[in-house]
């Protein structure tokens, strides 16, 4: 008998070793998974982004893309991941209540030089977390770079890009996409999908590098009015707007916190990055609803293909925050809305006279913004996190988060764009923009024996 | 619109838990096929003054 048992206990301990073993696993794979289903939404871009150029600056643009992509990860490598850890609860460094935060907490896990930034067999997760969020700073600088084609130094753009996503969306996230964050432990934030902490924030900094770039030559006449600038492969475009969606669900995935390891938040559900229960299941239901909702609101308004595609980001973007929350119906409603909204701000961009080549303000920041308040507006009085006696959402948490997000995003780009521009390093000289980046600059050739170069009626 | 329960925390919630479940799903159904139904009239009309002009270009 005393025999029968301890093989059973042998067995049992046997099981739970092995089953153990398979959910580290599965965590393991499940975020390294999001990276390539990320890297779509970069393929999408770097199409989107060179159909959206003229022929004499395609590979112009998409050098500054890729390279773009690249910067980002040795930055965020060496100063973004800690930066995520180190200040949720402000400038001062301190641990907030959950104890996963401040600068003894960002050292030990998030330094360049800590035991955990590199291959570790005790370590499954940092490496494949630092990678899902090393694709969200990307993301940011990819919401940038569209804005800024045919006509920003590749250089300055480089830097607006790092400084974007290695340090200034991360402190974002840090506050707004953190458990110990501030805008969530006071304020009760809540934004699942990152409509704040990715889009919000990258547009509101885009548009404060667009109001000091410039606009492109040839883009307003004298008189005002605006020329349209066609980029020269509209279906390049659009792929790469439907790749950018695909990527999304990598992106998706990666705002989701799986059960049962050590940093999980939870033995046996998912939850969000706040703790807080949530289910693929429902993130589906809404996530396709908001796109379906985009489409057909963009399409209302527009009958543009770009702006239906566009609209398939903003559904989604408009729902993103409460993704966790919406009844499906009701993402519908929201993303419907928010895309139908979208071309009209555009417009206004340009009555502005900015330049905004691909509508990054009006599909990140402004739907970012819709995002964040949506959920204020629809969805209060959910517990913001974890735990016994919690802040709920409310309309004025949203509205102090967004708010935070814009001034955030904004500053950092209108200001160092405006110290660049001083400095006479912000924008190409006026004959290479004419002449066209690619013959000034890029050693290869995007369409050698076809297609002739369009140009404006002002050039 | 709110959460369909009233409390600070998550322990105990179970079952559906979406914004509005109980309340409100009919008039986020009617809304939502509404807009869907408004796309789809001013789609038909703006195809229909888009033949329209073209047959008039032709002649």
């Amino acid at each position: 008998m005393e025999q029968d048992l301890a093989t059973l206990a042998a067995t049992v301990a046997e099981l739970q070793a092995k089953a153990a073993a398979t959910g580290t696993i599965f965590s393991e794979t499940f975020y390294f998974l999001t990276i390539p289903i990320m890297v779509l939404i970069h393929v999408g871009f770097l199409a989107y982004e060179m159909g959206a150029s003229r022929t004499k600056n395609a590979l112009a643009s998409g050098i500054k893309n890729i390279l773009a992509f690249a910067m980002i990860v040795p930055f965020f490598y060496i100063a973004g991941w800690w930066v995520y850890w180190a200040f949720p609860t402000g400038f001062d460094l301190s641990e907030g209540p959950a104890g996963i935060s401040g600068l003894a907490y960002a050292n030990s896990i998030a330094a360049p030089w800590s035991e955990y930034m590199g291959p570790n067999l005790d370590d499954r997760s940092s490496g494949v977390f630092w990678g899902a969020f090393v694709m969200f700073a990307a993301t940011t600088a990819s919401i940038l770079s569209g804005a800024l084609i045919e006509r920003i130094r590749l250089t300055a753009f480089v830097v607006l890009a790092t400084v974007l996503g290695a340090f200034v969306w991360i402190l974002a996230a840090a506050w707004g996409w953190h458990a110990d964050g501030w805008l969530v432990t006071d304020w009760g934030y809540h934004d699942f999908g990152a409509a704040g902490v990715v889009h919000l924030i990258a547009g509101a900094f885009t548009l404060g590098v667009v109001m000091n770039l410039g606009p492109r030559i040839g883009k307003f006449n004298a008189d005002g009015s605006a020329n349209s600038i066609p980029g020269h492969s509209m279906p390049m475009t659009l792929i790469g707007l439907m790749l950018i969606i695909a990527g999304f669900w990598g992106f998706l995935m990666g705002c989701v916190i799986v059960p049962g390891e050590a940093w999980s938040w939870s033995g046996v559900i998912t939850t969000t990055i706040y703790g807080t229960p949530m289910t693929l299941s429902g993130m589906t239901f809404n996530t396709l609803m908001g796109m379906a909702g985009g489409i057909i609101g963009a399409w209302m308004i527009t009958r543009d293909p770009f702006w239906m595609m566009s609209g398939a980001l903003g559904g989604i973007i408009s729902c993103a925050a409460g993704l966790d929350l919406w009844y499906p119906p009701m993402a519908f409603v929201i993303g419907f809305a928010g895309a139908a909204a979208m071309p009209f701000v555009a417009s206004f961009v340009e009555r502005m006279k900015i330049d905004d080549a691909v509508g990054a303000v009006s599909v990140h920041m402004f739907l970012g913004f819709w995002g964040v308040i949506a959920v204020g507006i629809a969805a209060q009085g959910y517990p913001a996190l974890s735990g016994d006696n919690v802040i709920d959402t409310s309309f004025s948490g949203q509205l102090v988060g967004a708010l935070v997000m814009t001034a955030l995003g904004f500053l950092p780009g209108y200001a160092l764009s405006w110290v660049l521009k001083a400095m006479g390093q912000l924008r190409v000289p006026a004959e290479a923009e004419i002449l066209g980046l690619d013959k000034t600059k890029v050693p290869a050739s995007a369409y050698p024996e076809a297609l002739h170069p369009t140009v404006t009626p002002a050039e | 619109m709110e959460a369909p329960f009233d409390a600070t925390s998550w322990n105990g919630i179970t079952g559906a838990i979406y914004a509005g479940f109980g309340s409100s799903e009919l008039f986020w159904i009617a809304l939502c096929y509404a807009c869907v139904l408004l796309a789809v009239i001013l789609g038909w009309r703006h195809e229909g003054h888009a033949y329209i002009a073209a047959q008039k270009t032709k002649r």
